[in-house]
């Protein structure tokens, strides 16, 4: 029971720096970003690739992920999202998106092969080696420890940029109202620029932390976008406090609620049917998710839709 | 020298033009009110005036250059702040962070010396300082948006409409308001006003504009006279 | 070959095109939907044994084209109807969503029922997919797969037809409108939400079509082939095409077929240390972000059609202005 508990934390750890980067492309350029979850990817092999050649345990390979999934993020958002922002419709900007995931992904796959070739190492189907950390007479696995310093780390220094800098109130007035900040001679442009690189660095770092636990492959951020999405949606679409809480209420659930059903006998095969279900009764029932129910304080960004 | 010259301005958006040819001028420490019906084209003309909308053809002279061609962000560096009606403020943040981003790219210590001697001339600003935008009312948005503007010390500051949103007594006070920025603060104001009658009682000139184009331009003591244009375009 | 592949793209999206709404997932779900409903046409045990089944029933087939015929037309029947209700259906969460998150949505639901027919044996046989009779068994080749593609040609014509003249009747203008502005089109008391759920139903509908067809095409039914890529792959063709003109899919689909028959081709030629496939997917995805950005128009630009008769309106003119020619 304490192994699923850790297991459901650390899931949970990722999917919140996951959400709040898909919150935060959804907040400054209105795309639902199907690619996201591959950056969470490019981290892992930046990592990988990083450990292998510099002989150094995945941990210490976490700022390279940072950066190369920022700069990834980055890239995507100057060369494909900038220049359609207002200019396409939001199911444009989605399937614009996907074909943004085909190319990383299967960018991906072709590094892997060839990654596999040149390092010498397995690229696909891997998993990172972990260390036991004894914490109050129990052996809890490393990447607890370290997912869950890293996120509250991160999500903390995001929080201090964005509530205390005069960058952040600058990022947020550009995603509340860019022409007024432009009026004010902010340059909405590099202040979303930073945004979407912050974004793509969270999500690759939360991606070093998945082959500690599971196999992965270059598909596997794909396979996680549904989590996303429902975190995001359950939290409030447009809050980024709302999407850390959605991601842990999304991460926890899921987790523990496919133990339960293992033990009856039901394939965890069926678990996104729990995690769809979480978006139909949000949408249905409070649709602006968990940032609804609390109004006026807390941490969050509006943005009307 | 004239602060502002507006000469044969034609304006609009895309293809349209709305503007169709207005000439005026604006002196240091005056205020020039701009009436007339809806849609005649007195927001377009502050827009035009701030670059924010097209230009067909026509000149804009500040301050003896010629800014037709300037982007808004320098004009507002060399002096003109232009208030829209509405989209004026960051409702999801709070004053000072309003004020903060208005000032984004002061020094430290102008900032801090331009946010008091804004805050002396509109002493509620410091009671609203840490209140987030979204809570506050009418009136005082408008304070904190006449603050924003205030805090890079223009020469010119353009009004759309301060008064639309405003109950009557306040809207009287934020009149009373623009007066003192011309007598305290030595700015230049030109105010688009649907009210009038109240808008030209305060004002040094007065600009009618009908359909796009100048049919008054003079003292407003003259076009509160003139009994035919009165009544048709102001319903006075 | 490739006449199957197109149909399977042309419908779903025609439809899509003049909304923007991204009938997505209805499409890739209904398609499904085509193909599990022929894995149902029999009881008993699947995984290994549908095959079998199949092959016997082919067998007795061979024998009457009578039964062959009702075998095809009978999923058919069940299909096309049901995924014109789903569609309806899907149409609804429209009036609360925001046009994306209702894709998503659709997306993951048709995702959730590819994971079901993938896990739950009976419907469609799991990862083994089900053996689909062949209902031509009863020709003989060559003359079986010219009468396969006379069939989808046929469908795929049919399909075309009916696009264009509703892309030219006042149900299409209507569909423009919401597109353009819902709330005008609201505001002018056209009934959004039934003329949504309409085009709902009538692309999902065409889907379900074009999914069986495919299940006869391929002879079995494999839940993994309906992947979000296939929905993706006929977003691409339209949207390369050209949407809202009704020769778009059309282009978008030929265009598709050709690089991929080129990439099969380059396979064999190109020594690379990696998969080619993996090349191909990337260069489609580069290539639509490449349409959307220079081209959003596609390769077939929308024309306003002509939903009157001009000469029909000269003529009422007329006859009002001048009373006498009445």
């Amino acid at each position: 029971m304490l192994d699923v508990l850790a297991g459901a934390l650390i899931y949970s750890n990722l999917l919140a720096l996951l959400a709040v980067g898909l919150s935060l492309a959804l907040l400054t350029c209105r795309v639902s970003n199907f690619a996201h979850g591959d950056l969470a990817m490019v981290g892992v092999y930046a990592a990988y690739t990083f450990s292998v050649v510099a002989g150094v345990t995945p941990y210490a390979s976490i700022p390279v992920a940072f950066a190369a999934g920022g700069l990834v993020s980055l890239l995507a958002y100057l060369v494909v999202f900038e220049p359609l922002r207002g200019r396409a419709d939001l199911v444009t900007l989605m399937v614009v998106s996907m074909a943004i995931d085909m190319v990383i992904r299967y960018s991906l796959h072709v590094y892997a092969d060839l990654m596999q070739q040149w390092l010498k190492v397995y690229t696909r189907l891997f998993m990172f080696n972990d260390f036991l950390v004894e914490v109050a007479g129990a052996q809890v696995p490393g990447v607890l420890i370290a997912s869950a310093v890293s996120t509250v780390a991160l999500l903390l220094s995001l929080y201090m940029l964005l509530y205390k800098t005069k960058l952040g109130a600058a990022m947020r007035a550009a995603i509340e109202d860019p022409n007024l900040a432009q009026t004010l001679g902010i340059n909405v442009k590099r202040v979303f620029a930073v945004s979407w690189f912050l974004a793509g660095a969270l999500a690759a770092t939360a991606g070093v932390f998945l082959p500690f636990r599971v196999m992965v492959n270059p598909d596997t951020g794909w396979s996680m976008l549904l989590s996303m999405f429902a975190a995001v949606t359950v939290g409030g679409i447009g809050s980024i406090g709302g999407s850390v809480a959605g991601a842990y209420l999304i991460g926890i659930s899921e987790t523990v609620l496919s133990y339960q059903l293992a033990g009856l006998g039901v394939s965890t095969a069926y678990r996104p049917l729990l995690t769809f279900a979480a978006i139909i009764c949000t949408l249905l029932v409070s649709p602006r998710g968990l940032s609804g129910l609390w109004s006026g304080k807390g941490w969050w960004i509006r943005r009307r839709f | 020298m004239i602060l502002l010259e507006v000469e044969s301005l034609r304006a609009g958006y895309g293809k349209i033009e709305i503007v169709t040819g207005v000439t005026l001028e604006v002196d240091n420490r005056e205020i020039v009110a701009v009436v007339g019906p809806n849609g005649s084209g007195k927001s377009t003309l502050l827009k035009a005036v701030f670059g924010i909308c097209r230009i067909f053809s026509g000149s804009v002279l500040f301050k003896g250059e010629d800014i037709t061609r300037m982007p808004p962000h320098k004009r507002s560096r060399l002096g003109m702040a232009y208030l829209p009606q509405t989209g004026n403020v960051f409702e999801s943040l709070t004053v000072w962070e309003n004020l903060l981003l208005a000032g984004y790219d002061l020094r430290k210590d102008e900032m801090e010396e331009r946010l008091e001697s804004v805050a002396s001339f509109l002493p509620e600003l410091k009671e609203l300082l840490h209140r987030r935008v979204k809570t506050l009312s009418g009136g005082e948005r408008q304070i904190v948006a006449l603050s924003m503007s205030l805090l890079r010390n223009p020469s010119l500051v353009m009004l759309d409409e301060p008064t639309a949103a405003l109950a009557p007594r306040l809207a009287k006070q934020a009149l009373k308001r623009i007066v003192e920025l011309r007598d305290e603060l030595g700015v230049a104001v030109v105010l688009v006003e649907q009210n009038a009658l109240s808008a030209l009682e305060v004002s040094d000139k007065a600009l009618l504009m009908v359909s796009g184009t100048a049919r008054f331009w003079g003292k407003p003591s003259e076009l509160l006279e003139d009994r035919e244009l009165a009544k048709t375009y102001l319903g006075l | 070959m490739e006449l199957v592949y197109g149909e399977l793209g042309l419908p779903d999206f025609a439809k899509a095109a003049f909304f923007a709404i991204g009938a997505f997932a209805v499409g890739a779900l209904t398609t499904r939907l085509g193909a599990a409903l022929l894995g149902i046409a029999w009881e008993g045990e699947f995984k290994l044994r549908s095959y079998y089944y199949a092959t016997l029933v082919s067998a007795k087939v061979a024998a009457s084209p009578l039964l062959g015929l009702t075998l095809f037309l009978v999923p058919l029947a069940v299909a096309v109807p049901l995924a014109m209700f789903l569609g309806v259906i899907a149409s609804y969460p429209a009036l609360r969503l925001r046009e994306d998150y209702l894709a998503i949505t659709l997306i993951a639901f048709s995702e959730i029922v590819r994971v079901i027919a993938r896990n739950y044996e009976p419907l469609v046989g799991g990862t083994f997919g089900a053996g689909v009779v062949d209902v031509f068994a009863w020709l003989r080749s060559p003359l079986r797969e010219l009468s396969m593609m006379l069939l989808s040609a046929t469908f795929a014509a049919g399909a075309w037809l009916l696009e264009y003249r509703l892309s030219t009747s006042p149900f299409g203008r209507l569909l423009r409108a919401i597109r353009d502005d819902e709330v005008a089109a609201a505001a002018y008391g056209k009934d959004v939400a039934r003329a949504r759920a309409w085009a709902m139903a009538l692309g999902s509908g065409m889907a379900a079509a074009a999914g069986v067809l495919y299940a006869f095409y391929m002879g079995s039914v494999n839940p993994d082939d309906f992947t979000v890529s296939r929905t993706f792959l006929v977003v691409l063709m339209v949207t390369v095409g050209g949407r809202g003109n009704p020769k778009g899919p059309l282009l978008g689909a030929a265009v598709y077929l050709a690089f991929d028959r080129t990439v099969l081709f380059a396979k064999r030629l190109l020594p690379v240390p990696f998969d080619v496939n993996y090349l191909s997917y990337i260069v489609l995805g580069a290539l639509l972000v490449l349409f959307v950005m220079r081209k959003p128009g596609g390769l077939a630009p929308e024309r306003p059609p002509l939903t009157v008769n001009q000469k029909e309106v000269e003529e009422t003119i007329g006859k009002r202005s001048n009373p006498e020619r009445a």
